[in-house]
């Protein structure tokens, strides 16, 4: 086995690229107020203040792992530290961020907080609300977390709805999802894996006939967040080799259409 | 001896499908089943096959039963999966040193070489694990394998849907598939290897099974490392026989340009056509031997014989309809739901009982069984060649049924050659099965299917159907013989009824069925 490893080791050490990730947009928030939540003095007339902003959401779409940028067009005033998370803010909301902006500003001149420029960045949903990220919360476990019971787990939900902004392709993804779940959350045998395996072969079948540019490399997508512990990545491999050597039909164009799902879910 | 009023149904339900496929024209449907290589994820294999199916079914003219299948073979391999583990295991260290932090990362790189993100890793990973299965044959579970390909390739060819009960098989077997393809192949029986061919793709084997058809590109990155990992072990491999036509882009962006889909399935590809030439190519060699056995089995005749004097009134279960139920093994099915689909979506279990049975579906040799000529003697019904009642309808092999007035002995020819004798003995049979559907149709009741010794003992179950059982005597019509079994009358037809068991008298190859006759 040492042997092997080397071997791959060394097939490894040419391996350069890193996976991309979608690109988050700019999103349609803006600061409505600040909070000053300590102010230190630090010469004779300059002084660092640590500010939280309000965050609302002027969009209907929900921006979610939203970052802000601050930048200062005044020379009297530097910002510190004006890299913030945001989080989630629905559309028309309003959230307070516990992130803080710091800046030094020296009082010879007058603060002004227009002074201070933000960009706000951020993956948007339209016509859903996403539930919330599990983060690491959602690995500890096979089936991780699935707050609103639909199936699908959170952190995978969350990718669909950022990913896929149409109903039916997400409808479909969903579907998909939804049967990678039941394939590794219950009991594995080899006639589940066969009812599992075909359901998965329909479903493909159906994002086929969706979205054939760029259908696969959703669905492989989707697939890397579900394999995305060790616990699941074996099921994975026990899925895969339970349903081996076995037939499954390939839907026609026109059955494989009539059964994409219609949602909403 | 005449008994008033009395009634007896005789269904011709699935004669043994053996005989037939032996001297008639065979496959009604073509099955295309691609054969996966172990580089592919699930997506990707399926992705395959449909993509197959999209690029063949616009050659197929319309109304020629084409169906596409895909056999799966799992990502890492049969035999192979401990490797695979393995190297997860012992290399996950090495992963964070370019940039995977966890399982997500790795799979985002294994499963999208397409993007251009990192294919190398997943050429390289595929590369070891592959060279391992390659150098092994298929593995370490090679007998298993192909057993188990066999066993699946064998479900295809008794899923013809014509009276034959056969179908066509196509393997389009694509880089280690071909491995699987070979092997089971090697294993067909003359007859069987008939009905098959193999189109292969990126073949790391040395040869085509059955004798078929392959392409191999020559800027596929990946065969070439086969055939170096082959030849340094004293193996060899097919040599390339196409020239793929890739861009450089393609073959650095896909696994090495050895990627079904993306490479050899391509647009920018010759191996496209060539590999679609290579299928219709194997389809014309099958239809020529459809063909040659038609010809050879002439017009087909049914003949039904009363061997000893009776009369009768027909009554005959119209062809095709989908009302007939039948309980075959464990699981309880309504004919309508066997269409190919449903017979290939069932579970497993269902699929091993049924794959007895399935040559009791499709080609309806006439819609109309002319019963008052059949029930004289030595008289012989001609019957049109080729009527076919698609899949969609669900169609059931044809099913007649006589009312007799007296006992009779029948004898039952298919294409002048004797398959089946059965006697009659009339008897009132109230129908309580407690199926209001069946009560007005013809109500076969496939209560068991059992291949047994002759002279050993059978037993069938009533499964899951429930009802209560009326009075009388069911008969239990058995391949090359009849068993006779009564019921208790009131009881709770289903899982609580006690198993019935059967004392076989005839041949082998029992196939019990037990038939719920019609009310008087």
């Amino acid at each position: 086995m040492k042997a092997k490893v080397q071997i791959l080791r060394a097939l490894l050490l040419v391996c350069f690229c890193v996976p991309t990730s979608k690109a988050q947009t700019t999103a349609d928030l803006q600061v409505s107020a600040y909070q000053l939540v300590s102010s230190t003095r630090l010469d004779r007339t300059r002084f660092e203040y640590a500010y939280r902003i309000v965050v609302q959401n002027t969009s209907s779409a929900f921006a979610t792992n939203a970052h802000g940028v601050v930048r200062s067009v005044a020379a009297a005033t530097q910002v510190v530290d004006g890299d913030i998370f945001i989080g989630d803010v629905p559309p028309g909301a309003q959230r307070l961020i516990t992130d803080t902006v710091v800046v030094r500003h020296d009082r010879l001149v007058p603060f002004i907080t227009s002074n201070l420029g933000w960009t706000f960045t951020a993956d948007l949903i339209q016509g859903a609300t996403p539930p919330p990220d599990p983060g690491e919360q959602g690995t500890l476990t096979l089936a991780g977390i699935d707050s609103n019971a639909n199936g699908v787990r959170d952190d995978v939900e969350r990718v669909i709805l950022i990913r896929h902004p149409t109903s039916q392709i997400r409808n479909a993804l969903f579907e998909y999802a939804r049967i990678w779940q039941d394939a590794f959350t219950g009991q594995q045998t080899t006639e589940l894996a066969f009812a599992h395996m075909q359901r998965l072969t329909n479903s493909i079948a159906c994002v086929y006939e969706l979205d054939r540019d760029s259908g696969r490399l959703s669905l492989k997508r989707l697939l890397a967040e579900q394999l995305n512990t060790r616990e699941r990545t074996y099921a994975y491999l026990r899925f895969d080799t339970l349903a081996s050597s076995q037939l499954y039909t390939i839907p026609g164009a026109t059955q494989a259409s009539s059964q994409c799902p219609t949602g909403p879910f | 001896m005449r008994i008033k009023a009395a009634f007896l149904a005789i269904v011709l339900f699935g004669f043994p499908f053996v005989t037939y496929s032996q001297q008639t024209c065979r496959a009604d449907m073509t099955w295309i089943a691609f054969v996966n290589g172990i580089q592919n994820d699930i997506v990707d294999a399926n992705w395959s096959a449909i993509a197959l199916r999209d690029a063949h079914s616009s050659r197929v003219p319309s109304g020629e039963p084409v169906r596409y299948v895909r056999v799966h073979n799992p990502t890492a391999g049969d035999g192979v999966r401990g490797l695979f583990e393995d190297i997860i295991e012992s290399t996950f260290q090495s992963w964070q040193i370019f940039g995977i932090r966890d399982f997500r990362d790795f799979w985002m790189h294994m499963l999208l070489p397409e993007t251009g993100e990192n294919s190398f890793l997943q050429e390289a990973m595929f590369a070891w694990v592959s060279s391992q299965a390659t150098l092994n044959g298929i593995g370490t579970e090679a007998e298993l394998v192909r057993q188990r390909h066999l066993n699946t390739y064998r479900m295809l060819l008794a899923s013809g849907g014509g009276i034959s009960a056969r179908g066509n098989v196509i393997l389009v077997a694509h880089s280690q598939g071909n491995f699987f393809a070979n092997l089971a192949t090697d294993d067909a029986t003359d007859e069987e290897a008939s009905q098959m061919r193999v189109v292969g793709v990126a073949s790391p084997d040395n040869r085509v099974g059955l004798n078929g058809e392959y392409t191999t590109n020559s800027d596929d990155l990946m065969a070439q490392l086969f055939t170096a990992g082959r030849r340094a072990i004293g193996l060899s491999t097919l040599p390339p026989n196409s020239n793929g036509n890739l861009t450089v882009f393609n073959v650095a962006s896909t696994t090495g340009g050895h990627s079904f889909i993306d490479s050899y399935l391509s647009g920018e590809s010759d191996s496209r056509e060539e590999i679609l030439a290579n299928i219709e190519a194997a389809r014309a060699s099958l239809r020529a031997g459809d063909m040659a056995a038609c010809e050879q089995s002439g017009e087909w005749s049914f003949r039904l014989t009363s061997v000893s004097a009776s009369t009768a009134t027909r009554h005959t279960c119209s062809v095709g309809q989908t009302t007939c139920n039948w309980i075959s093994g464990s699981e309880a099915t309504d004919i309508s739901a066997l269409s190919s689909d449903n017979l290939l979506a069932a579970t497993p279990q269902t699929r091993s009982a049924i794959s007895y049975g399935v040559s009791e579906r499709g080609t309806v040799l006439s819609a109309s069984i002319n019963s008052d000529v059949a029930l004289e003697s030595n008289a012989i019904n001609r019957v049109p060649q080729g009527m076919t009642y698609p899949y969609s309808e669900a169609s059931v092999g044809f099913v007649a049924q006589w009312e007799l007035v007296a006992p009779s002995s029948f004898q039952f020819e298919f294409n002048g050659q004797s398959t089946h004798e059965f006697q009659i003995e009339p008897t009132q049979l109230p129908n309580t099965d407690g199926d209001p559907g069946s009560r007005a149709s013809c109500t076969p009741r496939r209560l068991s299917l059992v291949n047994a010794q002759n002279g050993s003992t059978i037993t069938f179950s009533s499964g899951h159907r429930t009802g209560i059982i009326g009075a009388g005597r069911y008969v239990a019509r058995v391949e090359g013989g009849l068993a006779e079994a009564v019921l208790d009358s009131g009881r709770t037809f289903g899982t609580g009824y006690p198993d019935r068991s059967f004392q076989c008298s005839a041949a082998a190859n029992w196939r019990l069925e037990i038939f719920a006759p019609q009310p008087p």
